[in-house]
């Protein structure tokens, strides 16, 4: 176990880096004078210009300035924004928290109407089947940033369930209620996904000689199914769980920017378009390392579940 | 044997190639065709100026010769849709032909070789494959501000590891099959085999693939032009109007919004079933 | 009264342009403590008989005729009380240990989860009586085995854990569906004799399905070769070399590599083994038959008497066979 263990951590450790890296060449690499990212195209002095290009270290040579970005980041330093003119860890401070409750309130709702469906049409087969299969396939070839307008419309706007916009006033229960109708966006797509998925699992493991063997043996189907159908077939989600959870992390860009909430994927689009290095390059790392964190604790569960992996990694 | 091998050692092909296609697929066929013709004409078919701003018409609904009404800025929205399209469907068809030719080279090129080549290129294809394409697509906004071709750069790096792993396979099988082998014994070059010989046969999985592509990239490119890190205003866009309509949609004006999104909704399934039906007609999945 | 009665077992599948009929009529019954050996090649039925009888039918599948176990109709028994014939007085034995067991529970929970659950057993009664089965089939370490993953043992092995989960009650009927063809040659032997034994100390009756003629000869009392879905001959296993009548038993007979004569061709039969859905008017072996004739191709055979057996085969009384 913990050779497992140890490893995938050095594998994740070696992706943190080798993306921070490759983020870091690629703005190195962009042309035009650096100095004109930190200062956003405005106009400055040149004592401004020359106290920039020591602060960030831009006449040194390339890897000093990435390690000199590394080591910024494990002091809690992640450099100045330029475009909004503040410490970048100051606005990340209120977005993370924020952009957490919208993923984490999505992957609950993905998880439990994705498996849900795809259990009952697995189970039931027939009209349900091809019912359920038909809308999740419908469902998830509308995008994010689509369905978030059509969820705003319908449920905001027409039948005032739900705030439209925004994340409240900061009092959680009131954040929880703005932050339905975003996730709900969000979790839409990957939830006919993850139907799709557990119908398909579920119905192959219903066809098993496992199942036979216990059918043969008289075991009441109840227990069939919740002892060796669901167990074994719900096993595979867990696998996914690492794309969809990168798929929440990337989708947070679209919904938030729709329903005008302040979390990371706006903050990420909104830098972006302004150009402004110091904060593209930490919120990246911010969602690399999460979706590395994540991946781990998902291989970890799936070691811990599944006693054929941990026979052969013994 | 099992009884879906028995049934197909008896089971008569009653179906023509061709209905394979079924109500759906040529439903499909026929709005991508729409889709493309309107792409290509569409400046001649709006019936306004796109582009001529009038405020005092902002956000009105449908009147007559105006079937969906104004933009924002008092632009005639039909028109809007129309020229909209344009880029709605060059971008996609860009990424796609890029992504699709270099994504079989590499393919092509791991499944040939073997061994070390492939084990490098699959490895690569599969860290690659994890970077989420809107990442790429961020960090090459920042470095060179946002525009439709940097998008596509950004897609097309993004799509073509996918592309490569997911041909890999088929490629391995093809160039694994006996006629290859008698090829090269006869002294054929690689080239030639590869070329004229392996790359036919897998033309059918690639097309199809291809054409499954398209839909996804239509979302992608549009869900980048409503961020503002694609297409910039003020070019008519799918994706750019979905955002550009949003204010209007808070305000109880819809139809900007609801109407470019239908589109891009319905030029990506079509071409998700078109996709779709064909690899089962040529019985390629 | 017979232990397990088939009588017209038919069998329709789904196939694509509609349904197909897979099994067609097959008869057969089971007295108590007897062996019946169901021989035939792959796409014979063979399979799926006795999957039928245990009442595991394919998805969609629609089944017709009679079966009748210790005299009572299946089809009218109430799911409870079918539930306690399978779980106390039947018992399956399947072809991969590996895809029947629950790979991610443990051995011990496989062996007990029946008589635990069913049958009511105390936990502790039934893991002691899961030490003491395991013994009997000459697993070495049964407790240690018991807290195992089947990931953990090998073929041969966890074919003998499935054989010891069928002695921790008394069944009087075992259904075998080639236990021993995903093993190794040295394995097979084994764990065939092992079951061989045990069936014949508790007296158990047996359904034996496999390719090997000669294995069922060794360890059943009754044959029924079976060719695309239908039973084309029945006899006893003593008389199988001498007496045996229909083409393609004495064709399956030939085809076995002999060590004492020289051969310098394998005798193989000719042509693919046909599936039930074959839609042919006629004898379903005549593409393969060397002794066709036109009548075969036409008629579909009744069984005959022949020798004091039945045959399904219109020259069972004519061909002079030799002694195999």
């Amino acid at each position: 176990m913990r050779s497992f263990l140890g490893r995938r951590i050095l594998l994740g450790l070696v992706t943190i880096l080798a993306i921070t890296l490759l983020v870091h060449t690629a703005l190195y690499l962009a042309p035009g004078d650096p100095v004109d990212f930190l200062t956003a195209g405005k106009p400055t002095t040149p004592e401004r210009l020359a106290a920039l290009r020591a602060e960030y270290n831009l006449d040194d040579p390339f890897f000093t300035r990435y390690f000199s970005w590394l080591g910024g980041v494990f002091s809690g330093d992640l450099g100045q924004s330029a475009s909004f003119n503040t410490d970048v860890s100051v606005l990340l401070e209120s977005r993370v928290p924020t952009t957490l409750y919208l993923v984490v309130m999505s992957f609950i709702m993905i998880m439990v109407f994705g498996l849900t469906l795809g259990i009952v049409a697995a189970l039931r087969g027939g009209a349900i089947d091809t019912a359920t299969m038909a809308t999740a396939t419908l469902v998830s070839s509308i995008p994010a940033f689509v369905s978030s307008f059509v969820l705003i419309n319908v449920f905001a706007l027409r039948l005032g369930w739900f705030p439209a916009i925004g994340i409240g006033d900061g009092n959680p229960i009131n954040t929880l209620w703005h932050l339905v109708l975003p996730s709900l966006a969000l979790a839409l797509g990957a939830s006919a996904f993850v139907a799709r998925t557990t119908r398909a699992s579920v119905r192959t493991e219903l066809s098993r000689d496992h199942v036979a063997t216990a059918t043969v043996r008289g075991i009441p189907r109840r227990l069939i199914i919740s002892r060796h159908v669901l167990r074994n077939g719900l096993l595979p989600i867990l696998s996914i769980s690492g794309l969809i959870l990168a798929g929440l992390i990337v989708g947070t860009a679209f919904v938030e920017q729709a329903f005008a909430i302040e979390g990371l994927g706006k903050l990420l689009v909104t830098a972006a378009r302004q150009q402004d290095l110091a904060v593209v390059q930490a919120v990246t790392l911010i969602l690399v390392v999460a979706f590395v964190v994540l991946n781990i604790l998902v291989d970890i569960l799936y070691w811990y579940l599944d006693p054929r992996v941990r026979s052969e990694s013994a | 044997m099992s009884i879906a091998q028995a049934a197909a050692l008896v089971g008569p092909r009653k179906r023509s190639r061709l209905s394979h296609l079924g109500f759906l697929g040529w439903i499909a066929l026929a709005i991508i065709i729409l889709f493309a013709f309107i792409a290509i004409f569409g400046a001649a078919l709006a019936p306004h100026d796109p582009d001529s701003i009038d405020i005092a018409y902002a956000n009105v609904g449908p009147i007559p010769g105006h079937p969906l009404g104004f933009d924002e800025l008092g632009r005639d929205l039909f028109s809007r849709i129309l020229v909209g399209a344009r880029s709605s469907f060059i971008g996609p068809m860009m990424l796609v032909l890029i992504s699709t030719v270099l994504g079989t080279t590499l393919a092509l090129i791991a499944a040939w070789r073997r061994g070390w080549t492939d084990a490098g290129l699959s490895a690569a294809f599969d860290i690659a494959f994890a970077f989420p394409g809107l990442l790429l697509a961020i960090v090459l906004v920042t470095i060179f501000g946002p525009s439709l071709g940097i998008a596509v750069i950004a897609l097309t790096l993004a799509y073509t590891p996918g592309m490569a792993r997911l041909l890999r396979s088929t490629a391995l099988r093809e160039t694994g099959m006996e006629y290859v082998k008698a090829f090269r014994v006869m002294g054929y070059g690689d080239l030639r085999i590869v070329i004229r010989h392996v790359l036919p046969n897998l033309l059918p999985f690639i097309i199809a693939q291809a054409i499954i592509t398209f839909g996804y990239a239509t979302l992608d490119l549009g869900g980048l032009s409503f961020l503002g890190l694609g297409v910039q205003p003020p070019t008519a866009d799918w994706g750019a109007m979905v955002a550009a309509g949003a204010p209007g949609l808070l305000q109880g004006y819809p139809m900007q919004t609801l109407a470019a999104g239908s589109c891009l909704v319905l030029a990506a399934v079509s071409f998700g079933v078109l996709g779709d039906r064909l690899a089962r007609m040529w019985g390629v999945e | 009264m017979s232990l397990l009665e088939v009588e017209g077992l038919t069998l329709d599948v789904p196939i694509p342009g509609g349904m197909g009929r897979i099994l067609h009529g097959v008869d057969l019954s089971v007295g108590a403590g007897a062996a019946v050996g169901i021989v035939g090649e792959s796409g014979s039925g063979k399979s799926l008989t006795v999957r039928s009888i245990a009442g595991l039918l394919p998805p969609a599948a629609t089944q017709k005729g009679n079966l009748r176990f210790f005299g009572e109709d299946v089809a009218s028994m109430s799911s409870d009380r079918l539930r306690r014939y399978r779980s106390a007085q039947v018992a399956m034995v399947f072809q991969d240990p590996r895809a029947a067991i629950n790979p991610v529970r443990k051995v011990g929970d496989f062996l007990i989860e029946n008589v635990v659950t069913n049958l009511g057993w105390s936990r502790s009664r039934a893991r002691d009586k899961a030490v003491e089965v395991l013994d009997e089939v000459g697993v070495t370490d049964p407790e240690r085995r018991l807290t195992s993953f089947p990931a953990q043992l090998s073929g041969g092995l966890l074919q003998r854990v499935m054989i010891a989960s069928t002695l921790l009650y008394e069944p009087e009927l075992l259904l075998a569906d080639e236990p021993t063809t995903a093993l190794d040659v040295t394995t097979q032997s084994a764990v065939m004799a092992l079951i061989d034994k045990l069936r014949r100390e508790r007296g158990m009756a047996m359904v034996f399905v496999t390719h090997d003629l000669e294995l069922a000869a060794a360890v059943c009392d009754t044959i029924h070769v079976m060719y695309a879905g239908r039973i084309v001959e029945t006899l006893p296993a003593d008389e199988l070399h001498e007496k045996s009548r229909h083409p393609y038993t004495r064709a399956l007979l030939d085809a076995r590599p002999r060590l004492e004569a020289r051969e310098t061709r394998l005798r193989a039969i000719p042509g693919q083994p046909a599936s039930g859905l074959e839609d042919i008017a006629g004898c379903t072996f005549a593409p393969r038959c060397t002794f066709v004739l036109d009548a075969c191709r036409s008629d579909q055979p009744s069984m005959v008497l022949a020798d004091g057996h039945e045959v399904r085969c219109h020259r069972a009384g004519e061909i002079l066979w030799g002694s195999a």
